[in-house]
């Protein structure tokens, strides 16, 4: 009876330390979580505050007057909607582009016998490393030659050979099953009517991580469409953003924190209500070795 | 060669005075007409002039706000020569150097212009490549129209774009984009707040310290933004001291003379004293002088858009910039617009360029806020530029008096990054002065 | 007979057909720049006047080059400290999340942390660069406050270090999910059935848990090795190679060989080494995961 009792006092002893240190924990991640995150919540803050409370020391948190001209100034002073457009389309051909050519290319690496798949497997990956600036130049002056500079054709092309979404795709479909595709080979599908029937049903989730991974890529890709679109109204928003940088210092601070804000607030936005099956998704590919 | 004046090549038989001429081009759209009617006159040989169908393409530095200054300037050029195609591309850049930079990555993947915007900082640069087109026998074959600009043109202003071009005794660039000198913008309140009277346009170093204190003091408010920007924050300090990072021609760095170090140890002071936001960060200097937490900036025209925006042009007054040695300082920098050797519409280019560099053009650039003074004398007395801007603009111009031509060699873009670079480690308080300007000594030669 | 052998051949195009569009893809915007790269290596060129050959001169002017060492040496520390805080700080916090906490509660560490990961460089330099302003930053505020350096964008020991902590706010984020998933999922059973065996707390989480997320882990260490090494933005937008180039990466440096000093040979020499550079690191990294990565 009492060894009983003394391993229940130990159990609970062991509990209580474990609640202790479990709620300790958990405080510790919350105060890093809120520092995390503080950055942004200050930067929407100030782009709605006052003039007289921005950028105040010590810093004033809670501004008592609310200010939103600088949105509506930012608004007017450069076409946001417009950028937003080209954003977003530059992004959707990008994704929808590099998803059918990647995962084409990943059914052949994974379920196809031919010869030197693997070396060519390889080949392909290298040209994960090879860095934007290094092909800026020759793919400008060949890019000038068809015609497509200041094109939006110029940022959604080279978008469409991703390399890593190969990568990914592969190990993806190397993990389904082959007795599916077996049992459809018995039934006489031959390798086009696997993939779209079999496989690509099934890849969902991976396609849709790898998706937002590229899309995401391209609506803040800021390098090369600073290089290869001149107009404002064809501009993608990080361009447009660093348009509002003048010569001389005539930085207008405050419609630059706007136009961030509202690039940030949609992104926020979607996100919160995608949360989940994000995340889900990313690391459902992650993880496959 | 800088005494080869165009107007020595005026043909003496001309059947117009200068006076009539004079007149007749003034201030508005006359300008072209008679400037047609002149050509017509004109002794010299025409050339082809057929504008019909023609296209220009320009390429300039230019930011979202500053878009509706730009394009009200081609909307009144489109309307005097519909039959050209016009196109304007705006690259927004930090600064004329990285500009610079842009525009010649374009250019060397082909990408066609006929004019260019072009600062100072990479005039140099582009001549050094061969690519602009000298400009002599469009100047001749227009000779009456352009004297009135070059006349009306700041005389060292000539000079310098003379200078600082090809040195083959050709014009490349005519200095007509509008220039910018760097002035003290005040604010009134911030003074009278501390007790203070305003300072006159000879304050020294001393007096400009010493309001900094009180203001200090009696408002806690910061007297001056001590950065590390080659022509807003470097380059003030040295010309008022009599120094600067190069000689005239530059070709040798002179950034270790005892005044360019007084410079940089005058800057470290104000930024121990407090008298300067700290270092090392970004803030926005008109947000905090019109929030009266700051009392000086510096500035040519440009902050004139923020501070209407604020609708604080009342609380300005713009001031020389105070100096040490015997004389003011100021940098300058002025615009150019160039055009390139390639362009298949040589005339209609010219065109553009003639009506920016004329006083029609440079009106309406001035009217509607653009971020340079005018090139041009009597637009720059105009009640276009001086309207709606603080008390003392018409120093902007007049500084050119003074002013030292803002060094840009050919590597212009990396010797002011190093500039840049050593100067905010000087303000930092990372390396004293008199070894800073060492070592900026030694970096920028290795440049030149 | 005629027909199986019609069907042989058209299996025999199969693999090509699937695959030509990517390898076209493939063939022009990274083959062909790549090899326009190798052979720009070989010449001098500034974009305007006519180019001439060196042959392999720029290459030892590499080798001699200060600037290029100091950009190298950046870079390694930069990638070496993102790697480790990547993988190091995205497992404790995944660890930490993986716990019995209230769902909710896991919601909101799980949106803050990863958020970051979506903005742009350039949203992110602008917060931080203001943020960390001397005078009016609240980031900046706040660290004197603690006792951490302030004005660390211009202090040659500091800025770097402020970079890479910089660079972790923005993309810890995805080593945390990836991470976090690859715990997730461990079939319960397993975890269970070490419990069950008196396993728990340290010794839970390195005999099993660590081992079963090793191909998350590793999946984390390459991707956060090439980002890394390719790092560009930061040090571009916020603070431009400086002070007196503490922060210079190596595709910074050939940016401004290629597009300021307008060198364009120097600077595709440059991308020539880091594509050697990373070439080999990723392959090594691929060869030792047979040893450490558990294939589930």
């Amino acid at each position: 009876m009492s060894q009983s009792i003394t391993v229940n006092a130990k159990k609970a002893k062991r509990n209580f330390k474990s609640e202790i240190s479990d709620q300790v924990a958990n405080l510790v991640i919350l105060i890093f979580a809120v520092l995390w995150i503080l950055p942004i919540v200050w930067l929407l803050l100030t782009s709605i505050s006052s003039r007289e409370e921005r950028f105040a020391i010590p810093p004033k948190w809670l501004p008592s007057k609310l200010d939103f001209s600088s949105y509506t100034r930012a608004w007017e002073v450069f076409p946001i909607a417009e950028q937003y457009l080209n954003s977003l389309k530059v992004a959707l051909i990008s994704t929808l582009g590099a998803l059918i050519i990647s995962s084409l290319a990943a059914y052949a690496f994974a379920r196809l016998e031919f010869f030197g798949r693997d070396t060519l497997f390889m080949i392909l990956l290298a040209g994960l490393m090879v860095p934007p600036q290094l092909t800026v130049i020759p793919s400008f002056v060949a890019f000038r030659k068809i015609g497509i500079i200041d094109n939006h054709a110029a940022l959604f092309l080279p978008a469409m050979i991703t390399p890593l979404g190969i990568f990914l795709l592969r190990q993806f479909f190397r993990s389904i099953p082959k007795e599916l595709d077996e049992s459809a080979k018995i039934d006489g599908a031959g390798a086009f009517r696997i993939f779209f029937r079999i496989i690509l049903p099934l890849s969902k989730p991976a396609l849709a991580a790898l998706g937002v991974v590229l899309f995401i890529a391209s609506w803040n890709e800021f390098f090369w469409p600073n290089i290869f679109i001149s107009t404002a109204s064809k501009m993608t928003l990080p361009v447009g953003i660093a348009s509002l940088v003048g010569p001389g210092g005539n930085t207008n601070v405050i419609l630059i924190f706007a136009s961030v804000g509202m690039q940030i607030v949609p992104l926020f936005l979607i996100f919160l209500f995608t949360q989940k099956f994000l995340i889900q998704s990313i690391a459902t590919t992650g993880i496959r070795g | 060669m800088t005494d080869k004046n165009v107007t020595e090549t005026l043909p003496e038989k001309s059947v117009f005075s200068r006076r009539t001429v004079l007149k007749s081009a003034g201030i508005g759209a006359a300008g072209i007409t008679t400037a047609a009617a002149l050509a017509a006159c004109s002794k010299k040989d025409d050339g082809p002039k057929d504008l019909d169908a023609a296209t220009v393409s320009f390429v300039f530095n230019g930011s979202a706000d500053q878009a509706k200054s730009w394009d009200a300037l081609f909307a009144g050029f489109k309307e005097k020569y519909p039959q050209i195609d016009f196109t304007a591309q705006a690259i927004p850049s930090a600064s004329w150097a990285e500009y610079a930079d842009t525009v010649a990555v374009q250019l060397a993947g082909g990408a066609k212009y006929d004019v260019l915007n072009l600062a100072t900082e990479g005039a140099l640069l582009f001549a050094d490549k061969g690519v602009v087109l000298a400009l002599d026998d469009l100047i001749a074959r227009d000779q009456e129209e352009m004297d009135i600009a070059l006349a009306d043109t700041h005389p060292r202003l000539v000079e310098f774009g003379k200078k600082y071009g090809p040195q083959d005794g050709k014009t490349y660039y005519i200095p007509s984009g509008g220039m910018n000198c760097m002035a003290a913008w005040v604010n009134k309140d911030v003074f009278a707040k501390a007790g203070l009277e305003l300072p006159t346009d000879d304050w020294t170093w001393d007096d400009f310290l010493a309001a900094g204190r009180t203001i200090k003091k009696k408002t806690g408010a910061f007297m001056f933004p001590v950065t590390a920007e080659y022509f807003v924050g470097i380059m003030p300090w040295l010309t008022t001291n009599g120094a600067s990072t190069m000689n005239e021609d530059w070709t040798v760095a002179t950034c270790d003379t005892p005044q360019a170090i007084e410079a940089a140890e005058f800057a470290r002071q104000l930024v121990v004293e407090k008298l300067s936001p700290a270092p090392g960060g970004t803030f926005d200097r008109f947000e905090l002088g019109i929030k009266g937490d700051l009392a000086v900036f510096g500035g040519g025209r440009w902050p004139v858009l923020a501070v209407r925006a604020a609708n604080a042009v009342d609380k300005y007054e713009i001031f020389d910039f105070p100096h040490k040695g015997a004389n003011r300082g100021s940098p300058v920098g002025w615009a150019a617009f160039p055009i390139m050797k390639s362009s298949p519409n040589v005339d209609a280019a010219w065109e553009f360029v003639k009506y920016l560099s004329t006083s029609s053009g440079a009106t309406v650039f001035a009217t509607s806020g653009g971020t340079a003074s005018p090139c041009l004398k009597s637009v720059a007395e105009s009640q276009d530029y001086l309207a709606d801007s603080p008390v003392g603009t018409e120093k902007l111009y007049k500084a050119l008096d003074y002013a030292t031509a803002i060094p840009s060699p050919t590597k212009g873009n990396l010797t002011q990054r190093t500039i840049e670079d050593v100067w905010g480690q000087i303000i930092a308080g990372n390396i004293k002065p008199d070894a800073g300007m060492k070592k900026m000594q030694e970096e920028v030669t290795k440049l030149l | 007979m005629p027909l199986r052998k019609a069907k042989q051949k058209q299996e025999r195009f199969t693999p090509f057909l699937f695959l030509s569009p990517a390898i076209l893809f493939f063939c022009c915007f990274i083959l062909f720049p790549l090899i326009g790269a190798f052979g720009y290596s070989l010449i001098t060129w500034d974009f305007f006047t006519q180019p001439k050959f060196v042959g392999l001169d720029n290459y030892g002017k590499l080798f001699k080059d200060p600037i290029a060492l100091e950009a190298v040496k950046n870079t390694f520390i930069f990638t070496i400290a993102s790697i480790v805080t990547h993988v190091g700080l995205g497992l404790i916090l995944a660890v930490a999340v993986n716990r019995r906490i209230p769902k909710f509660f896991a919601y909101i560490i799980r949106t803050v942390f990863f958020f970051p990961f979506l903005l742009s460089w350039s949203a992110t330099s602008i917060i931080w660069s203001f943020g960390l302003d001397p005078t009016f930053g609240v980031i900046d505020f706040y660290a004197g406050k603690v006792g951490f350096p302030q004005a660390t964008l211009i202090s040659s020991t500091w800025a770097l270090p402020t970079l890479i902590m910089i660079d972790l706010w923005k993309t810890l984020g995805f080593a945390f999910i990836v991470i976090l998933a690859g715990i997730q999922a461990i079939p319960s059973e397993i975890s269970e059935a070490a419990r069950v065996d008196g396993a728990s707390g340290l010794r839970l989480f390195w005999n099993i848990t660590f081992p079963l997320c090793t191909p998350a882990i590793f999946f984390v260490s390459v991707t956060a090795f090439i980002g890394a090494f390719q790092i560009f933005e930061p040090m571009y937008i916020m603070t431009r190679g400086g002070p007196d180039n503490a922060t210079l990466s190596i595709v910074q440096y050939l940016h401004m060989s290629a597009f300021r000093n307008f060198d364009i040979g120097y600077g595709a020499v440059i991308s020539v080494a880091i594509f050697i550079v990373v070439l080999i690191v990723t392959l090594t990294q691929f060869k030792f995961a047979k040893r450490w990565v558990h294939e589930g």
